[in-house]
């Protein structure tokens, strides 16, 4: 059995191509089966995201990589596809990528989580449609354990990637969790009302609003059932509130530190964060210097979103060693399925001895009852599967070797390998389509 | 027999030191594994070191405080378990680094001293004064945890002024929960070191005569009184930033540790027992 992936994503296929090959999804399922059935395929696993498409496939012959890929030009209504707009690889190296895909380590925001979803998402369908089996199974199966296991042990996703994600990350760090917390907005610009509606989702408690037309005011604070104010009541609101958004259009800062050092005393050690999204900023950065206020303007944030995802490519190099371990492991499962034709046939072959056997004794014995007769058989296929024990295993282990070790072992138990197994695959190539029907 | 606590206190020494290495990694790196190992060492220090303690007040026959080493052994032990209940309790991972070197260091000098000198001073041999050392030495241990929680404040609000964040900003606790869990400490540590200094005067009346004698100990003891109780005043009042919060505490943790091997090596007086 040969594994193959066919894909293209960001990085190799412009947008227009993407969209093109984009399974909507509820249809991957369909998609694969109609792949199947094409392509001539065992079994097979659409993944297709905004970022990518890629199709997962087990087959019995070499030759289903360029079927595979046939089948997408065709679906993506094209002759056929720019040199390297394809990526393709084969056995191992199918699991080498998809464990990197999985733990998000080729998406455009390393380490971001949706993409585990997506991989666990493209299996459940492909498995309602049927078109999963023993090795895709064991592929998706052991890709979404890795990425999970990814998560936790690197910090490949840690640190927000996003801006507005990255204020409510630091309003945590500041002050733990923010239910209850009151905000203030000062400016109704729209990318204060943004922000203001995140904080608010992630547990952030009463809204004020102040602006310098009142009127505006009134309109966002209803918006949030929060508090209106005009911009003269700044100074006292400091004092009360515990995240607060500037955004007005003020072309010198609004918010002065003796404005702010004047309010500490009412805050009683309390700490203040102050978002400036506003350009100019409507913030003097000295504020950030006072006890307990922390000042982050819009490149502050940006520039901790920038070292975020620098930390996360650092972890990167640290989940891809996870990945290498985890794919040498699938590569010995893999080889070791080679075995798993020798094991029937060595099993098969010692069910007809016990056949045999059993037969013998009931010919010398007629008399024997049907319960010694059971007895009798038992005893022997116990010892069948005795002696059969040791061999098994050591078929197995010489196939998770490579292809020699499992080709003498295999002789020196009499089994004759079957045709299409790796150890032939160069040479029988294009001949394996029919044969190898055993899993 | 003898032996056995020497030995546990070796093994306690090395398991405090690795957590400290564990713990360091743990904030610098954020790894799960190293605050996994950072949390086991403690706790089997921990263990190591509470079993040593038993095994000594078996042999000994009494609550040890006699000596210096069987003092600054209580005073680990209280900090210890003072420690892992906060670290269970919360959760934290990693938070004790600064806190197991110098549990390591500690119970590493309590082995090179020896252990049953001046053991039985009959003069220490009362109720009164095994109330006021254990009250006293809690107090110590909040105290101190509290200093911990200010140091951990520091190189978080470092990280969010400098606004540049490492795994360090992610793998410490946050602001609120540290500025918390100090003012808590504090509070709880107040009282006890209150009640342990009117336990002694009370006892220091019937040995000598008088409630306050004349000893450098007992005026640190006075003058760090003093100094929280300025701070709680203040902090009730009119309320403490999170940074002054985290130094004060710090510096009143620091005046402690002058008073409890300043006096004890520098200075003679009344509490040189031995």
């Amino acid at each position: 059995m040969h594994l193959f992936l066919v894909g293209l994503n960001y990085k190799t296929a412009p947008v227009e191509v993407r969209e093109a090959l984009a399974i909507p999804a509820g249809e991957s399922g369909r998609f694969a089966k109609q792949l199947v059935a094409a392509a001539r395929l065992r079994e097979a696993v659409v993944l297709s995201t905004c970022n990518r498409t890629e199709v997962y496939a087990a087959a019995d012959d070499a030759d289903a990589l360029s079927r595979i890929a046939a089948v997408l030009a065709n679906t993506a209504g094209r002759s056929a596809f720019a040199g390297n707009t394809l990526y393709t690889a084969t056995d191992a190296h199918v699991a080498n990528h998809l464990y990197g895909v999985a733990a998000g380590l080729d998406s455009l925001v390393v380490g971001e989580p949706q993409i585990l979803g997506q991989v666990r998402n493209a299996y459940a369908e492909a498995h309602a449609a049927g078109t999963t089996g023993l090795y895709m199974g064991q592929l998706l199966r052991s890709a979404v354990e890795v990425g999970k296991r990814i998560r936790t042990e690197t910090n490949v996703g840690a640190g927000a990637a996003s801006i507005s994600y990255a204020a409510v990350e630091l309003a945590r760090k500041i002050f733990g969790a923010l239910d209850g917390k009151t905000a203030l907005l000062v400016g109704a610009g729209e990318m204060a009302e943004l922000a203001a509606r995140n904080l608010k989702a992630h547990g952030v408690g009463r809204v004020h609003v102040a602006n310098r037309t009142f009127a505006r005011a009134e309109t966002l604070a209803a918006e949030f059932a929060g508090e209106a104010h005009s911009l003269d009541a700044l100074g006292t609101l400091l004092g009360k509130v515990d995240i607060c958004i500037t955004s007005t259009g003020a072309p010198e800062p609004i918010v002065h530190p003796d404005m702010v050092r004047r309010q500490l005393r009412e805050r009683r050690g309390k700490p203040l964060f102050i978002i400036d999204i506003a350009v100019p900023r409507n913030v003097d950065p000295a504020v950030h210097r006072l006890d307990g206020v922390f000042v982050y303007n819009i490149d502050d944030l940006q520039a901790v979103v920038e070292s975020n995802l620098a930390l996360r490519r650092g972890e990167a190099l640290e989940a891809a060693k996870i990945v290498a371990a985890e794919t040498a492991r699938f590569s010995r499962w893999l080889r070791e399925q080679e075995a798993v034709p020798l094991v029937v046939e060595l099993r098969s072959r010692a069910q007809q001895q016990v056949a045999v056997e059993l037969e013998r004794v009931t010919r010398r014995r007629p008399q024997m009852s049907a319960e010694d007769k059971a007895t009798v058989q038992a005893a022997l296929e116990s010892l069948a599967n005795k002696l059969l024990h040791a061999q098994i295993v050591g078929l197995r282990t010489a196939a998770g070797q490579d292809a020699a070790a499992l080709e003498s072992a295999a002789r020196l138990l009499g089994l004759s390998l079957p045709q299409n197994s790796h150890a032939h695959s160069s040479a029988t190539g294009t001949a394996g389509g029919s044969q190898g029907r055993r899993d | 027999m003898t032996r056995l606590p020497l030995i546990l206190l070796f093994v306690a020494t090395i398991a405090f030191a690795l957590a400290t290495l564990f713990s360091a990694r743990y904030l610098r790196l954020r790894r799960n594994d190293d605050g996994f190992w950072a949390s086991f060492c403690a706790f089997s220090g921990y263990v190591a070191f509470t079993l040593g303690g038993l095994v000594r007040v078996a042999l000994a026959g009494f609550f040890p405080y006699g000596s210096f080493a069987d003092a600054l052994l209580v005073l680990v032990w209280v900090l210890s378990t003072a420690y892992m209940a906060l670290e269970l309790h919360w959760g934290l991972k990693g938070t004790g680094v600064f806190l197991f070197p110098v549990l390591a260091l500690a119970s590493g000098y309590a082995l090179t001293l020896p252990v049953h000198a001046g053991a039985a001073l009959p003069i220490l041999r009362n109720p009164w004064v095994v109330v006021h050392v254990s009250l006293v030495l809690s107090s110590y241990a909040a105290f101190g945890l509290a200093g911990l929680m200010g140091a951990l404040y520091l190189m978080q609000e470092r990280q969010l002024k400098a606004k540049r964040l490492s795994f360090m900003h992610f793998s410490l606790p946050d602001l609120a929960m540290l500025s918390q869990l100090n003012e808590t400490l504090i509070t709880i540590g107040f009282p006890l070191l209150t009640i342990g200094i009117v336990f002694g005067s009370y006892w220091a009346s019937r040995v000598w005569g008088s409630y306050l004698p004349n000893d450098p100990k007992l005026v640190w003891a006075i003058l760090n009184w003093c100094f929280y109780a300025i701070y709680l005043l203040v902090r009730s009042c009119r309320g403490i930033g999170g940074r002054k919060k985290a130094l004060v505490t710090l510096a009143g943790f620091l005046a402690i540790v002058v008073n409890y091997f300043g006096t004890s090596f520098l200075l003679h007086g009344l509490h040189r027992f031995f």
